[in-house]
C-alpha cells in the first residue's frame, strides 16, 4: 500500500515537473528572426493568396478547428462538435475565454460574422472554394454556433482548419476593411506588433493565449528574396532560422559553424505532365504503353541524388508518403533506358516521337535544371523532346490555353487529405489537370462521401493505383524543404506542409 | 528672349510626345507577359471563377479600350489600384519612394564625389601609371554585374568583417552596402565621362592662355576647367540619377531594400499589371523631366547652346 502510493506520488511529481516547463516557466523570452523569401499580400485571413498568408495566418489566427504544430486537426475555438447524422449540420461548442488580441472575448457573433465574410463572395477569399459549402451560420446560443452546409462534404473539418479563420467582429468593423489588414487582430499564439511591407513582420507572445504560449517573446519574420543573402544573414546571426534554402547550398550550409540544416517533406508532389485531356487524336501521349515506358524513361534517383542532393523522396504515384497513406506494395516505375526504348517500340514507336515540352523557371526549385535532365532522359529513350523553358509568369499565365503536351509541374498540400491534388489537380474537369479517365473521375466523384479515415485512405490507394497503371503522369517525388538554423534554434516545423508555425520554437540560452 | 521662349516650347512639346509614345510602350510590354488571371487565382479556382474574375479586372474589354481608360485614368492623376495589394498604385509607390530615393541619392553622391574626383586626376596625369590603374578599375566597374558586386561587398564587409548589417534597411550603416553597389556602374560612368570633357577642355586656347598667364594648375583645373565641363556634367550626372531610381530593381532585391525596385520586379512576376504599368509610366515620366531640367540647365549656364538655337 505504502510503495503504492510512493510510486504514485513520484508518478504525480514527475507529471508535475513534466506541466511545469509549461506552466511555471510560461514567460516568453528571445526574439526569432526568420528569414523567408516572400511575404503576405494582404495581413487579412479571408484574402490570403499565397503560402506566406498561411504562415502568418497560422500564428496569427485561429478558427474553429486548427492543424495544431505536429500538423493533428484539433479543435482550438471550438472545444467540440457534433455533426448530425446526414451529414449537413455541424454544431460547434465554443470554447471558453478565449480572448483576442486586443483584450474583447471571442463570441459566437465573431464566430457567425466571420465565416460570413469568409463565404461572402465580395470578399473575393482565394480560399472560397473550400468553404463555399457552408449555406448559413447560426448562433443557437452565446456558446454554441451551427453550420449548414448545402452538400455533404467528407472532410469538411479539415477544410474548414485551412479557411476558416475567425476575427473579431467590433474591432473589424469600426477600424473598416483596410484598417484590419493594416493591423489585424487574432486569438492566436502570437498577435501582431508592426509590418514594414517588403521588409518585416513583428509579431509578439500572447501571454493569455488558451492553449499554448509561444516559448518565445518576439517573432520576426523578413522577407529576404536572395537566397545567398538569406544564407549571409544565416551566417552573421542576423537572422536564426532560414527558409526553402536551395539544395546545392546543403553543403555550404553544414560548414558554417554554428549553424545546422534541417529538412522536412513539404507534402508538394512533383511530376511530369501529360496532356491528355487536348491532346490530338494521334497524340502518342494518347497510348498509356507509351506513357509507361516514358515513366521507365527518366532517372529519378539520380536527379534527385545529384540535383536536388536528397532534398525529396521518390513517390511510386501521386500521392505524398507525408500527407496520405501510401500503398506499401507500390514501387516507382524503375529507370530503365532500354525497356523504355523496347516499350516504345512494342507500342508502335521504334523510331520515337516529337513532342514540345514547356517548363518554368523559378516557379519551382531548380525548376530549369531538371527540366534539362528529364527532356535529355526522354532524348536518351528515343523521344524526340523540344524543351522550352519559359519565365514563371509567362509558363503560368499561358497554362490556360492548355497547349502543354509535356510540362514540368508540381502539386501542393493544402487540406491534408488527398482530396485537394485529386479534386484541383486530377479530375479532368479542374482548371490545373490535363488528365482525362473516366474511372478515375468517378472514383474521385465517389470519395466525396466517403466519411471514415480508413476507408478513404484505401478509396485513395485504389485511385492511385488505377493512375498509376495508367501511367496517367510521370511520378517523380515528394520535395523536402531545407532550412538553416542557428545552433541555438530548438524547432520542428509540422510535416507534410510549406507553412511554417512558431510557438513551439524556443532558443538556448 | 523670343527665341529662349521658342526653344523652351519646343522641348515641352517634344517632351509630351515622348511620354505618349511612352505609355503605349508601356501598356503593350506589360501585356506580353503572362495572363493576371492565371497568376493571381489559385489552383482550387474553377473556370467561371476565372472568367467573373477576369470580368471584374476589366480584362475582357479590348485592349485599345483599356489602354484609353488607363490613359484618361492615369492623366487625372489614378494610376489604378493593385490586383494583389488591393491598394491604389499611387499609394503603393508613395510609400516606398523614400527608400529608393534615399538610395539613389546616397548612391549619386558617391558617383559624383568619386567619378568626378578620379576623372580630374586622370585628366590631369593622362597616360600615367594612376590613369591606367584607375581606367581599370572604372571599366571593371561597368562590367561588373551589380547582382555579383552586391553579394561580394555582402560577404566581405557583413559576413567576415562585420561592419555592415547583410541586407535591409534599418539605419545609416545599413544604406552603406546598397549605395555602393548601386552607385558602382555610375561612378566608373561619371569618371570616364569627366576625364574625356576634361582632357578635351584641357586642350582648348583658353586653357593654353591660362597657363601661360601663369596661373597655378589648380585654378586652372577647378576654375576655368570645371565651369566648361560643368554643363556636361550636369547632364550626365542628372540622368545617372534618374537611373539609379529606376534601375535600383537589383540592388533593392539583393538587399532586400524596400523601394520601388523591389516593388516592380514583385509584380511583374506576379501579374499585378497596375502596379508595373503605373511605377514604370512615373519613372519615364520622371525621367524625361528631368531630362527636359538638364536641357533648360544647360541652356542656361551654356551660351553655345543658346547661341545655337
Amino acid at each position: 500500500m505504502k510503495s503504492t502510493s510512493r510510486l504514485f506520488g513520484s508518478a504525480a511529481f514527475l507529471c508535475l515537473s513534466l506541466l511545469l516547463p509549461s506552466i511555471a516557466g510560461a514567460a516568453p523570452t528571445g526574439k526569432l528572426t526568420v528569414a523567408v523569401p516572400s511575404e503576405p499580400a494582404t495581413l487579412d485571413p479571408h484574402k490570403s493568396s499565397n503560402r506566406y498568408n498561411y504562415v502568418f495566418n497560422c500564428n496569427m489566427f485561429e478558427g474553429l478547428f486548427i492543424r495544431n504544430d505536429k500538423a493533428e486537426l484539433v479543435p482550438a475555438l471550438a472545444e467540440s462538435v457534433a455533426i448530425s447524422p446526414d451529414g449537413l449540420t455541424y454544431t460547434f461548442k465554443l470554447r471558453k475565454g478565449v480572448k483576442f488580441h486586443d483584450g474583447s472575448a471571442m463570441t459566437a457573433d465573431d464566430v457567425k460574422f466571420s465565416l460570413e465574410r469568409a463565404i461572402n463572395p465580395a470578399t473575393k477569399n482565394p480560399a472560397l472554394a473550400y468553404i463555399k459549402t457552408i449555406e448559413k451560420v447560426d448562433i443557437v446560443n452565446p456558446d454554441t454556433v451551427a453550420l449548414q452546409l448545402k452538400e455533404k462534404d467528407a472532410i469538411f473539418l479539415k477544410k474548414l482548419a485551412f479557411a476558416g479563420w475567425i476575427v473579431p467582429k467590433n474591432y473589424l468593423q469600426s477600424v473598416g476593411e483596410d484598417g484590419f489588414a493594416k493591423k489585424p487582430v487574432g486569438t492566436g499564439p502570437f498577435k501582431f506588433v508592426s509590418r514594414s511591407i517588403n521588409e518585416q513582420i513583428e509579431m509578439e507572445a500572447n501571454e493569455s493565449h488558451w492553449g499554448w504560449v509561444p516559448k518565445i517573446k518576439t517573432l520576426v519574420l523578413r522577407t529576404v528574396p536572395e537566397d545567398a543573402v538569406r544564407l549571409a544573414l544565416l551566417q552573421t546571426g542576423e537572422a536564426d532560422v532560414v527558409t526553402e534554402m536551395p539544395p546545392p547550398l546543403i553543403d555550404r550550409i553544414s560548414s558554417i559553424k554554428g549553424v545546422k540544416t534541417l529538412s522536412h517533406p513539404s507534402g508538394e508532389i512533383y511530376w511530369l505532365v501529360f496532356n491528355i485531356k487536348d491532346s490530338a487524336k494521334d497524340s502518342p501521349l494518347l497510348n498509356p504503353k507509351v506513357r509507361v515506358a516514358l515513366n521507365h524513361a527518366i532517372d529519378k534517383q539520380g536527379i534527385v541524388s545529384n540535383v536536388l542532393k536528397n532534398q525529396a523522396v521518390l513517390i511510386p504515384g501521386a500521392l505524398a508518403p507525408s500527407v496520405a497513406a501510401v500503398d506499401k506494395n507500390m514501387q516507382p516505375y524503375a529507370y530503365d533506358p532500354a525497356l523504355a526504348k523496347k516499350m516504345l517500340a512494342d507500342a508502335g514507336y521504334p523510331n520515337g516521337f516529337k513532342i514540345d515540352m514547356y517548363s518554368s523557371v523559378g516557379r519551382y526549385t531548380l525548376d530549369k535544371d531538371i527540366s534539362l535532365v528529364i527532356a535529355n532522359n526522354l532524348k536518351a529513350a528515343g523521344v524526340d523532346v523540344n524543351l522550352n523553358l519559359w519565365e514563371s509568369s509567362k509558363w503560368v499565365g499561358d497554362l490556360s490555353k492548355k497547349y502543354y503536351p509535356l510540362s514540368y509541374q508540381a502539386f501542393g498540400n493544402t487540406i491534408f487529405d488527398p482530396e485537394g491534388l485529386m479534386i484541383f489537380g486530377v479530375h479532368s474537369k479542374a482548371f490545373w489537370s490535363f488528365y482525362k479517365n473516366e474511372t478515375v473521375d468517378k472514383l474521385i466523384d465517389d470519395s466525396l462521401k466517403i466519411v471514415e479515415q480508413k476507408d478513404r485512405d484505401a478509396h485513395f490507394q485504389k485511385i492511385d493505383k488505377t493512375m498509376y497503371d495508367d501511367a496517367s503522369h510521370v511520378f517523380l517525388w515528394e520535395s523536402k524543404i531545407l532550412f538553416g538554423l542557428r545552433d541555438k534554434v530548438n524547432w520542428k516545423p509540422q510535416p507534410g506542409d510549406n507553412i511554417y508555425k512558431f510557438w513551439n520554437a524556443s532558443l538556448d540560452k | 528672349m523670343q527665341a529662349h521662349a521658342g526653344y523652351l516650347i519646343n522641348r515641352v512639346i517634344q517632351a509630351i510626345v515622348c511620354i505618349v509614345g511612352i505609355s503605349i510602350i508601356i501598356f503593350s510590354i506589360t501585356h506580353l507577359i503572362g495572363d493576371p488571371v492565371q497568376l493571381l487565382m489559385p489552383a482550387e479556382a474553377s473556370q467561371a471563377d476565372r472568367l467573373a474574375f477576369r470580368k471584374a479586372l476589366g480584362l475582357d474589354r479590348s485592349a485599345t479600350e483599356r489602354y484609353f481608360i488607363f490613359l484618361s485614368n492615369a492623366l487625372q492623376g489614378n494610376l489604378g489600384e493593385s490586383y494583389r495589394f488591393n491598394m491604389p498604385v499611387l499609394s503603393l509607390v508613395w510609400d516606398r519612394f523614400p527608400a529608393t530615393f534615399e538610395l539613389a541619392l546616397a548612391a549619386i553622391v558617391i558617383a559624383v564625389v568619386l567619378g568626378i574626383g578620379t576623372g580630374i586626376v586622370c585628366a590631369v596625369k593622362p597616360q600615367s601609371l594612376l590613369d591606367k590603374f584607375l581606367e581599370v578599375i572604372a571599366l571593371s566597374g561597368m562590367a561588373a554585374p551589380t547582382f555579383w558586386v552586391g553579394i561580394m561587398l555582402i560577404m566581405l564587409f557583413a559576413v567576415e568583417l562585420k561592419l555592415f548589417p547583410s541586407a535591409g534597411r534599418s539605419g545609416t550603416l545599413s544604406l552603406v552596402l546598397p549605395a555602393v553597389t548601386l552607385g558602382w556602374y555610375s561612378t566608373a560612368v561619371i569618371s570616364r565621362m569627366t576625364r574625356s570633357t576634361m582632357l578635351e577642355t584641357l586642350g582648348e586656347d583658353f586653357v593654353r592662355t591660362a597657363v601661360l598667364k601663369g596661373a597655378p594648375s589648380h585654378v586652372i583645373v577647378f576654375k576655368h576647367c570645371l565651369k566648361y565641363v560643368l554643363p556636361t556634367l550636369v547632364t550626365i550626372v542628372s540622368l545617372q540619377f534618374v537611373t539609379l531610381l529606376a534601375g535600383a530593381v537589383i540592388t533593392e532585391t539583393v538587399f532586400s531594400w524596400p523601394g520601388i525596385g523591389r516593388l516592380l520586379i514583385q509584380s511583374a512576376y506576379g501579374g499585378d499589371y497596375p502596379v508595373v504599368q503605373g511605377i514604370t509610366l512615373m519613372l519615364s515620366v520622371l525621367f524625361v523631366l528631368i531630362q527636359l531640367l538638364a536641357d533648360v540647365l544647360q541652356f542656361l549656364l551654356d551660351p553655345r547652346v543658346r547661341l545655337s538655337q
